[in-house]
């Protein structure tokens, strides 16, 4: 089998821009909007109220217990026979936020569960009500026990966005299976689309070091 | 703050009456009664298990006893109805309760994302709204008299567990607690510094601690045990299934704490009489009445606390 490098070369620019203008922000946002899913679920999972804390683990299982393409599918072709259509962008972010609040909201729970009661008591000692030493006290250190599994979740997020092209989507794998059914160069362009999520992937591990160095700055680690 | 009434000696600042807590079988605080004068220091002293972190808990609301009714600087809370309660409302009678109090953990508990300074202003920033600059300039002058002022910016774990104490204490103080400052004493301080910790606290007026296994050698007089009303007293060493512990009371003298002699507990054993107080609770004096300060204690021998006065509020 012989390489077509003209054409490699020639699509790179292409799936880098649809990367850049569909995968990249489809996964930030769907993982900001997540996360306030997530650290919600959380407090609510933690929450004295059994109503409140009950709705939030029915919610986390459903997450976790059903496929994400079913998600997708479910927002996009299924709400539509109940009179709800939408976009194919807001169903991507939908369906991808919901996905990842299942998954980010046991991981915040558990983070938060590792910070020591000391740490509660010294803030409420010091006067604070729940919420404040929550913000102030709880989560700044919740924070670096989380961020090693949610950096997990956010790169999943990145290669999961591109089922959203079975919604029609228009982010990088979609953008290869265009390219690939015109040119009929299918293994050369799936795999430069699997390198280029390997790309995205490295940058993001890289980000994660950075963070990681920095949230352990106050704490004396064993290394 | 509350005014005067806590002025007039016979109230009792911090009193304790009837609380009592059980963890499942296991009945730890047994209809316990303590009255604290203003000025006065109490070290509450037993054998491990027997009860007296969940008493001093119970005074800051980190514990809540199924029984029984605590004052602090004229807020009383009755932990009783406090169990029928809704929460939002429990949470709130704790916090009344807290305000009035501020303590120092065995482990620090020093919040590790925050500077020294930051730990110290914290509470006074944050939840009592004062202005920034003051807090910081409180903050300041009381970790000077500690000696940590070369370590206002520095993180907790920089710090040696000496040194954690001490900011775990100026924490505490910082809160500006009205009735009483408890603290567990663990760790020693080698004694100079121990020293200077106790005058800290002890003189201007503000809650204290004592120190651990020297006590003896703190400026802090004993007068022997006597077990007011707590149960269990005269029990035997080595029953360690029951409730029992002491409370040893020093009467400061004009607000300042003057040189004294070693607790003494009756039932333990000879080596044990010598331990100090694992647990030590001390209710703020006036300021003192002695300008000279404290007559074992000079602060124009020791450099580091020479501006140790009590800076004009």
């Amino acid at each position: 089998m012989t390489i077509d490098w003209p054409l490699f070369w020639d699509s790179v620019g292409p799936l880098a821009a649809a990367a850049i203008a569909g995968t990249i922000p489809l996964a930030l946002v769907s993982f900001a909007l997540g996360m306030v899913l997530a650290v919600a679920a959380a407090l609510a999972r933690l929450s004295r109220n059994r109503l409140i804390a009950g709705v939030a683990r029915l919610y986390i299982s459903v997450i976790r217990g059903t496929p994400l393409l079913v998600h997708l599918f479910v927002v996009f072709y299924g709400l539509p026979s109940l009179g709800l259509t939408i976009d194919p962008w807001p169903s991507a972010i939908i369906a991808l936020s919901l996905n990842v609040g299942g998954y980010a909201a046991e991981v915040v729970r558990a983070a938060i569960l590792s910070v020591d009661k000391g740490q509660w008591e010294a803030a409420y000692m010091v006067g604070m009500p729940r919420r404040t030493a929550l913000r102030r006290v709880i989560l700044p250190q919740a924070a670096r026990v989380a961020t090693p599994p949610l950096s997990n979740t956010f790169i999943s997020l990145v290669k999961d966005t591109s089922l959203t092209s079975l919604i029609l989507v228009s982010e990088m794998f979609r953008k290869s299976q265009e390219i690939a059914a015109f040119t009929q160069e299918f293994m050369l362009l799936y795999v430069e689309a699997g390198l280029l999520y390997w790309v995205i992937c490295l940058a993001l591990s890289t980000g994660q070091s950075a963070m990681e160095r920095r949230l352990d700055r106050h704490v004396a680690v064993a290394r | 703050m509350s005014p005067s009434p806590a002025n007039t000696p016979a109230e009792p600042l911090l009193s304790v009456s009837a609380v009592s807590k059980a963890f499942g079988d296991h009945q730890v605080l047994r209809a316990v009664d303590l009255e604290v004068a203003r000025g006065e220091v109490v070290a509450i002293i037993g054998a491990s298990g027997s009860g007296k972190t969940t008493l001093l808990r119970s005074l800051n609301g980190l514990e809540t006893p199924d029984a029984g009714v605590v004052t602090a600087g004229g807020v009383a809370v009755d932990f009783g109805a406090l169990a029928a309660a809704k929460p939002a409302l429990a949470d709130r009678q704790r916090a009344a309760l807290r305000d009035k109090s501020a303590m120092v953990f065995q482990h620090y508990h020093l919040f590790p994302h925050r500077t020294v300074l930051q730990n110290v202003t914290e509470g006074p920033i944050v939840v009592q709204k004062r202005p920034r600059e003051e807090a910081e300039r409180e903050a300041y002058a009381l970790l000077k008299r500690v000696g940590l002022s070369d370590k206002a910016d520095a993180y907790p774990h920089r710090l040696s567990g000496g040194q954690q104490q001490r900011v775990g204490i100026v924490r505490a103080l910082a809160l500006k607690p009205e009735p009483a400052a408890v603290r567990r004493a663990h760790v020693r301080p080698r004694s100079g510094t121990r020293r200077r910790c106790v005058a800290a606290h002890a003189r201007p007026c503000r809650g204290g601690m004592d120190h651990g296994r020297g006590h003896a050698r703190t400026p802090i007089r004993t007068r022997g045990c006597h077990a007011g009303g707590l149960p269990g007293r005269g029990q035997r060493a080595g029953d360690r299934s029951a409730t029992r512990y002491s409370v040893s009371r020093a009467r400061s003298a004009r607000g300042s704490l003057s040189a004294g002699s070693r607790t003494r507990c009756k039932w333990q054993s000879p080596r044990r009489r010598r331990r100090c107080p694992q647990w030590a609770l001390m209710v703020p004096s006036r300021p003192s009445a002695r300008p000279g300060g404290h007559p074992r204690w000079n602060p124009r021998r020791t450099p580091d606390v020479a501006h140790s006065r009590q800076p004009k509020e």
